[in-house]
C-alpha cells in the first residue's frame, strides 16, 4: 500500500538523483532522464553513442548515486563467459580437502556496466541474458540469485563494426531501453571542457540506497493506468507487427518483425516512473509517446525495404505513432505534428548514417547538428 | 462524485450533443422535403409542397431525440475525455475509472485531478460539429430551399411542371403532315416510306420530327381525272417536303374531264370520216343513234384492239374521234385535231363560271389548258410543217 510518505519519498529522492547526476554528466538530459526512469523501473538500459560522448561515465555516475556495488566489464573478443558469471575453482579447506568453491562473477554486483558490449562474442553475449531477465545466475547446474536491485547498463559503438557481434535479438528483447547518446552541444561542450579541466574527479554524493530504488519502484508501480491508455500502449506495440490485427501501414511496409510482449509490459512500467517522476498520478498518452521509441526502437526488425531506404527505426516508431493516434481519433503528439513522416524518414538519409550502415538497419546513428536539432526526448530523432 | 464534477461540462458537451442530433435529422429532413417537392413539381402534384414541409418538421422532431439518445448523448467516459483534451493529460478519464478505488493513491489521483480541473474553464470545451455533419447540413439547406421555391413557384403557376418543361424544351418537337385528296376526289395518294414500300389511300399522315425530311409523297390521278395541283401551290404530282418546320395539311386536287371529252373519248376509236360509210343512223350534230350497230369505238377493247375492226384507224390516247379528223398518225405526227381546243374552251367556261373556286386554283388550271394548248399548236405547227413538206414531195 503506498502512503502519503511513499509518494513524498519519491519526489524527493528523484529530484536528488537527478540533482546529483548532474554534478557530473554535462547535459544528456533526456539520456540520464531514460536511464533513471528505467533503473527505477527495473529495467536494463543500452547505450548506444560515439566514442567519448559520456556513456561510460554517466553509468559511472549512476552506481555512486544510487550507492550500490558498481562493476564493470570490458567486453573483448576473447571475454569468456565465465569471466562474467564466475566460476567454480577448486579450494583446500582446513582439513586439506579439495573442493569446488564458487568464484562469483562481476555479474554478481548491482549494477553492471558492460562496455562495448558488442566486442564480446555471442557466447559471452549470452552469458548475460539469464541475469538480465531472470535476475539469477546458473554455473555448473546451481543457480544463484543476484542482488537486487540489478542493472546491466551496456554500451555499444555504432561507427566500428569491425569485430563486433551485433547482439542477438534475445539480448536485445531484454533492455528495457536502448538510449541513444547524442553528441554534446556547443554550451555543454564548453561547460565539459571547463569542468574538467579543473578536475576529472567525480563528485555525485550517494543519495539513493538499494532499498530506497525498490521502494521507489513499488511506489511507481501503484501509478494506476487508464484503460484507454493501457489499451492506446498495447496497441502501438502490437501495431509495429506487419500481420497484427492493429498492424499499421508503416509496419506492413518497413518491419519485418515487431517488438515483443516485454516491449508493453517495458513501456506501462516505464511511463508509471514517468508519470510520477512529473508529479503526476496517472498514465498519459504523452507518457506513452514519449517513451515508444526508447522501448521500441531496438525491439523493430526493419526489413529489406526500410533498410533500402534508410529508412530508420526512430522514423518507424513515428509513423506507427502517428498512424495509431490517427485510427484512436487522438491528437499527434507535438513532436510528430511538427515534424511529417517525409521529414523524419529524411532525418535517417544523414551523411551520418550513411557512413555507418549495419547489417540489420539498427544502428542508423547519426550524430551531425541537423539531426541533433531533430532529436527530441531519449535521443529520438 | 463525478457527475458533481462534470455538471457544467455535461452540459455543454451535452448542447453540442443535441445540436449534432438536431442537424443529422434535419439532413433526412431537408433530404424528404428535397425528393417530395422535386418529385411533386415534376409530375405535376401540387400538393407536394406542404407533403415535404411536412415531412421535414416531423423527421426532425421525430429523429432528433432519437439521435440524441442512441448516438450523441455524452457518457460519463466521453465527457472525461473531451475534458482531458484541454490539457488535463488523461487526469480525468483515471479518476473516472478510480472512482470507487479506496486506496491513497486513487485518493490522491482524485486530488490530483481535481485541481487541475480547477484550473481550466470548463468554457474551452468547445462545441465541435465534424465538418462532414456541416457540409451535409448545408447541402441539405440548399437542396431544401431550392425545392421549396421550385415548389412554391410551381404551386404558384408561375413555372410549369418538370414534364412539361422535359417535354417542351428536351424532348424534340414533331409535326404531323397530312396529304390527302381533296374532297372532288379523282386520285389517291402515294406515300414512300423509310423502308420503300408506299401505300396507296385518299390520305396519308405522317409524323415528322423537327428539321427533318418528310416521306416522298405521289398524287397518282383516277381515270378521266388530271392531277391539278396541290392545294399550297405546288404543281408537281411527285413532292418531298425537306426541314419540316410546323404542321401541314395539303390537298391534291383532281379535275375531272369534260363531258365532252367523255364523249370523245367514248368515239376515240372510232374510224375517221374519211374511212367511213355514211350511215342513216347519223344525225347531224354527230350523236349516235342507239338503235344503230355501234362504231368500233364504243367495242369492246378486244374488238378494239383487232386492226381489221379498226378499219386502219389509229389507237391509244388521243385516238381520232368519230367526229373529228383528229388522233390520226400522218407522216409520224399525232394529229390531235380540236380536240383540246373543245376542252380547253369548256375548262374555260367552268372556270369562269364556278365562283366557288379558288382563284390560285383558277390560275392553275388555266395554266395547266393553255400549255397544253400550246403544246397542241407546236404539234399542230409541226404537222402543217410535215403536210407542207409532205406535199412538197
Amino acid at each position: 500500500m503506498v502512503t502519503e510518505n511513499d509518494i513524498k519519498q519519491f519526489s524527493e529522492l528523484s529530484n536528488n538523483i537527478f540533482a546529483q547526476i548532474k554534478r557530473d554528466v554535462i547535459g544528456q538530459k533526456e539520456v540520464v532522464e531514460g536511464t533513471v526512469i528505467a533503473m527505477i523501473a527495473g529495467g536494463n538500459v543500452l547505450l548506444e553513442g560515439v566514442p567519448g560522448v559520456g556513456k561510460t561515465r554517466l553509468v559511472r555516475t549512476l552506481g555512486r548515486v544510487f550507492d550500490l556495488p558498481f562493476a564493470r566489464i570490458q567486453f573483448t573478443p576473447d571475454l569468456m563467459p565465465a569471466d562474467v558469471t564466475g566460476t567454480n575453482i577448486i579450494v583446500k579447506d582446513d582439513n586439506g580437502n579439495s573442493t569446488f568453491s564458487f568464484q562469483p562473477g562481476p555479474v554478481f554486483s548491482n549494477i553492471i556496466l558492460a562496455d562495448e558490449i558488442n566486442r564480446a562474442t555471442p557466447k559471452t553475449q549470452s552469458a548475460l541474458l539469464e541475469a538480465m531477465q531472470e535476475h539469477t545466475v546458473t554455473v555448473m547446474g546451481v543457480s544463484r540469485k543476484l542482488n537486487e536491485p540489478f542493472f546491466v547498463l551496456a554500451t555499444q559503438n555504432p561507427i566500428e563494426q569491425d569485430g563486433t557481434y551485433p547482439l542477438p535479438e534475445a539480448q536485445m528483447d531484454r533492455f528495457m531501453f536502448k538510449l541513444i547518446v547524442p553528441n554534446p552541444s556547443l554550451d555543454e561542450l564548453m561547460s565539459i571542457v571547463s569542468l574538467t579541466q579543473k578536475t576529472m574527479a567525480e563528485v555525485a554524493d550517494p543519495v539513493c540506497s538499494g532499498e530506497q530504488l525498490l521502494k521507489m519502484r513499488e511506489t511507481a508501480n501503484q501509478i494506476p493506468v487508464a484503460e484507454e491508455v493501457l489499451k492506446y500502449a498495447m496497441m502501438l506495440c502490437s501495431a509495429t507487427h506487419p500481420d497484427s490485427e492493429c498492424a499499421t501501414e508503416a509496419a506492413k511496409k518497413y518491419v519485418r518483425l515487431g517488438a515483443s510482449p516485454r516491449a508493453g509490459q517495458a513501456l506501462i512500467s516505464a511511463a508509471k516512473v514517468m508519470a510520477l517522476i512529473k508529479g503526476r498520478y496517472n498514465v498519459a498518452y504523452s507518457d506513452i509517446n514519449d517513451l515508444a521509441y526508447p522501448v521500441l526502437r531496438h525491439r523493430i526488425k526493419l526489413n529489406f525495404e526500410a533498410i533500402a531506404e534508410r529508412v530508420s527505426p526512430d522514423a518507424i516508431v513515428g509513423m506507427v505513432i502517428s498512424e495509431v493516434c490517427k485510427k484512436n481519433k487522438l491528437p499527434a503528439p507535438a513532436s510528430l505534428a511538427s515534424a511529417p513522416v517525409s521529414a523524419q524518414k529524411e532525418s535517417a538519409e544523414t551523411p551520418a548514417a550513411e557512413a555507418a550502415p549495419s547489417e540489420n538497419g539498427e544502428e542508423d546513428i547519426s550524430d551531425n547538428k541537423n539531426n541533433k536539432k531533430k532529436r527530441g526526448l531519449f535521443g529520438k530523432k | 462524485m463525478a457527475n458533481n464534477v462534470f455538471k457544467k461540462y455535461r452540459a455543454r458537451i451535452a448542447r453540442e450533443g443535441i445540436l449534432k442530433s438536431i442537424l443529422l435529422s434535419a439532413c433526412i429532413g431537408l433530404g424528404a422535403l428535397s425528393l417530395t417537392v422535386l418529385f411533386s413539381w415534376f409530375f405535376g402534384f401540387k400538393g407536394g409542397l406542404y407533403v415535404g414541409l411536412g415531412l421535414l418538421v416531423g423527421l426532425t422532431a421525430l429523429l432528433a431525440p432519437l439521435f440524441y439518445y442512441k448516438l450523441y448523448r455524452p457518457t460519463t467516459k466521453a465527457i472525461a475525455k473531451r475534458v482531458d483534451e484541454l490539457g488535463l493529460e488523461e487526469r480525468v478519464l483515471t479518476m473516472v475509472e478510480l472512482e470507487n478505488d479506496p486506496s491513497y493513491i486513487a485518493m490522491r489521483q482524485r486530488e490530483d485531478t481535481l485541481k487541475a480541473l480547477g484550473s481550466v474553464d470548463h468554457m474551452l470545451v468547445k462545441i465541435a460539429v465534424s465538418a462532414a455533419l456541416v457540409i451535409t447540413f448545408g447541402v441539405g439547406v440548399l437542396l431544401g430551399c431550392s425545392a421549396i421555391t421550385v415548389g412554391s413557384l410551381y404551386v404558384a403557376d408561375v413555372i410549369p411542371s418538370g414534364v412539361s418543361l422535359v417535354s417542351e424544351n428536351v424532348l424534340p418537337k414533331t409535326f404531323t403532315l397530312t396529304y390527302s385528296v381533296s374532297s372532288s376526289g379523282g386520285g389517291s395518294i402515294v406515300m414512300y416510306t423509310d423502308d420503300w414500300s408506299n401505300e396507296q389511300s385518299v390520305s396519308e399522315e405522317v409524323i415528322v420530327t423537327e428539321g427533318e425530311d418528310a416521306p416522298a409523297v405521289l398524287a397518282v390521278e383516277d381515270d378521266k381525272h388530271i392531277f391539278v395541283g396541290w392545294s399550297d401551290g405546288v404543281t408537281e404530282a411527285y413532292r418531298q417536303d425537306v426541314n419540316v418546320k410546323g404542321n401541314m395539311d395539303v390537298q391534291a386536287i383532281f379535275l375531272k374531264y369534260a363531258e365532252n371529252v367523255e364523249d370523245a373519248e367514248s368515239d376515240r376509236f372510232a374510224p375517221p370520216d374519211i374511212y367511213r360509210e355514211p350511215r342513216d343512223n347519223d344525225n347531224q350534230d354527230g350523236e349516235t343513234d342507239p338503235d344503230a350497230p355501234p362504231w368500233p369505238g364504243s367495242e369492246s377493247t378486244e374488238q378494239l384492239q383487232d386492226p381489221e375492226n379498226l378499219g386502219g384507224g389509229g389507237n391509244g390516247p388521243g385516238g381520232a374521234t368519230q367526229s373529228d379528223m383528229g388522233n390520226q398518225i400522218i407522216d409520224g405526227q399525232t394529229f390531235y385535231g380540236d380536240t383540246y381546243e373543245d376542252a380547253h374552251s369548256e375548262a374555260m367556261d367552268r372556270l369562269g363560271s364556278d365562283e366557288s373556286m379558288d382563284d390560285g386554283l383558277k390560275d392553275s388550271i388555266s395554266d395547266y389548258y393553255d400549255s397544253i394548248q400550246q403544246d397542241s399548236s407546236k404539234t399542230g405547227d409541226g404537222e402543217g410543217e410535215g403536210e407542207s413538206e409532205g406535199g412538197g414531195d
